[in-house]
């Protein structure tokens, strides 16, 4: 037999970048490739890249990650908790950290909001929140075969990235358990 | 008074309405207009009373024994553009059926084959009179220099104002010709409200004219006292106001607007030119016919395909500007800004 037999999907290139003075990447690259391992071959078709990357170069805190289609992800570095945030954040953005394990404390009279990771909680939030929040993104475009179109409205994009994260953190808290 | 030199010659057109249209665009340009009439078109009553009954109907052995030059105005393979053609003295000029093109009798009999460029993927095509129109502006009129070939024409076309239209067709008709000749929105000045919230038939009258199914143009809707604020207006009219739209720069970019105004309805010289923006020049549509005949569609589609030859085309083998890439962000909504005083250093050292 002339070629090679494919025994696994080829797995997406995984990059680091040193991160910005005072931020750092709350993931290794072994954690994304284990990650990736654990949800399998159907999730990284048609991924290019995960890329540890440099956020923009905005003042404060606003994106933690980004999807670039097709196949190319980017996980921004973040600053060093706890993190001092001027101005209040939206309630909901509040929640999603909360639940994440941050503990979120706005201080109103002077407006600035400080949320803290404690533990390991800032680098499952990368992993689950963000990078598997992308990844259905991915999935989702990748799988309409339309490498260059916005196959659905941003709300149900968003809407499908969020179940899909949230299914893989379950079928995750599962395997852990047991 | 009609020139005999030049001739229109509609073959099979089918909508009446259209008939009447080509008929007002060879009086525009003081040219003789006959059917080729496949589809009996002449036998209708709005068509008879405008000939007043003169017989307008012509064979293409007539062409030929009247006009050395015949010129077939189809977008078919091969034709030339029509900006910079020189097509002489004595010429007829061949606009085919709103659906199948020029025959391909006439297509054969056809010495020339010239086109209008369209800059729309969508909107391939003119309506048949508006097309006619801008034929004969460029081929009897003034000779004018082809398109402009630039490394990226989008950054050079001007916004434009469709004002106060007396009729949905003849709005309809306009807006098709502007999504043709690459115009992705437009300002709509619906003072007789032909457009906006009118009538079922009328709504769906107007909308197939501007083809509004492949369509994909945005109308903005305007009032009779929105003020633009553009630091350049251009008002193209067909009054001997300022000077012709060839000589006139229709070329300058976003910060432009263009004001083609239904002068059956409307007086420009009546207008409040202040609100349309700071610097309002006045261009003229050098039309030869001193009939007084106007039609808004072929007016509008005249001005709209000289702004698009200034505005140019594409360098060949030049690549336009890249579309961002599709991106899907995970990110916090915007911080909301806290309340506080901006204090400066020496009060803050005092404090």
């Amino acid at each position: 037999m002339i070629g090679r037999t494919p025994s696994r999907p080829a797995r997406p290139r995984v990059i680091e970048q040193r991160p910005r003075p005072g931020f750092h990447h709350p993931v290794s690259r072994n954690d994304v490739l284990a990650i990736l391992e654990r949800i399998g071959p159907e999730a990284i078709y048609g991924l290019r890249s995960i890329a540890l990357g440099r956020g923009p170069q905005r003042r404060g805190l606003s994106s933690f990650g980004r999807l670039c289609v097709p196949g190319q992800i980017l996980l921004y570095d973040l600053p060093v908790p706890p993190w001092h945030l001027s101005g209040m954040i939206a309630a909901h953005d509040a929640a999603l950290l909360a639940k994440a394990g941050a503990v979120v404390t706005v201080h109103g009279d002077v407006g600035v909001t400080v949320v803290d990771w404690p533990g390991d909680t800032l680098r499952q939030f990368v992993l689950f929140e963000v990078l598997l929040h992308e990844i259905g993104h991915h999935i989702l475009q990748h799988h309409k075969g339309k490498p260059r179109a916005r196959v659905a409205r941003t709300r149900d994009h968003e809407a499908f990235a969020d179940r899909f994260a949230a299914k893989c953190r379950l079928a995750w808290a599962r395997t852990t358990s047991a | 008074m009609s020139n005999p030199a030049v001739t229109l010659v509609g073959d099979g057109i089918e909508n009446p309405g259209n008939a009447l249209a080509l008929l007002d665009a060879a009086r525009m340009f003081a040219a003789g207009c006959r059917l080729r009439d496949t589809k009996d078109v002449a036998a209708s009553d709005a068509v008879q009373d405008a000939l007043g009954g003169q017989a307008c109907g012509i064979t293409a052995d007539e062409i030929r024994a009247m006009h050395a030059r015949i010129i077939a105005f189809d977008n078919i393979s091969g034709a030339k553009d029509v900006y910079g053609f020189r097509a002489g003295r004595n010429f007829a000029v061949v606009v085919g059926n709103e659906r199948r093109g020029i025959s391909y009798q006439l297509r054969e009999l056809a010495t020339d084959a010239v086109q209008i460029p369209m800059r729309s993927r969508r909107i391939n095509c003119l309506n048949v009179a508006a097309a006619a129109a801008v034929a004969l502006y460029y081929l009897c009129g003034a000779p004018v220099r082809p398109a402009t070939a630039r490394r990226d024409p989008e950054r050079r076309r001007p916004h434009v104002v469709l004002m106060g239209a007396g009729d949905h067709v003849e709005l309809g008709s306009a807006i098709r010709s502007a999504a043709a000749f690459g115009w992705t929105r437009a300002f709509i000045e619906d003072r007789d409200r032909v457009w906006f919230g009118v009538a079922r038939a009328m709504r769906s009258e107007g909308r197939a004219a501007a083809r509004r199914g492949r369509n994909d143009i945005r109308l903005i809707p305007c009032s009779i006292d929105t003020s633009y604020g553009f630091p350049d207006v251009t008002v193209i009219t067909s009054e001997r106001n300022g000077v012709p739209i060839h000589k006139a720069d229709l070329a300058r970019g976003p910060r432009q607007l263009i004001v083609i105004p239904d002068e059956g309805r409307i007086d420009m010289a009546a207008e409040a030119c202040a609100r349309l923006g700071r610097d309002v020049r006045f261009a003229h549509l050098d039309l030869p016919s001193g009939e007084g005949v106007y039609r808004y569609r072929l007016a509008a589609t005249i001005a709209l395909a000289e702004i698009a030859r200034q505005v140019g085309v594409r360098i060949p083998g030049v690549r336009g500007p890249r579309r961002p890439p599709l991106t899907y962000d995970r990110a916090l909504d915007r911080l909301i800004e806290a309340p506080g005083d901006v204090v400066s250093l020496a009060e803050l050292m005092d404090y």
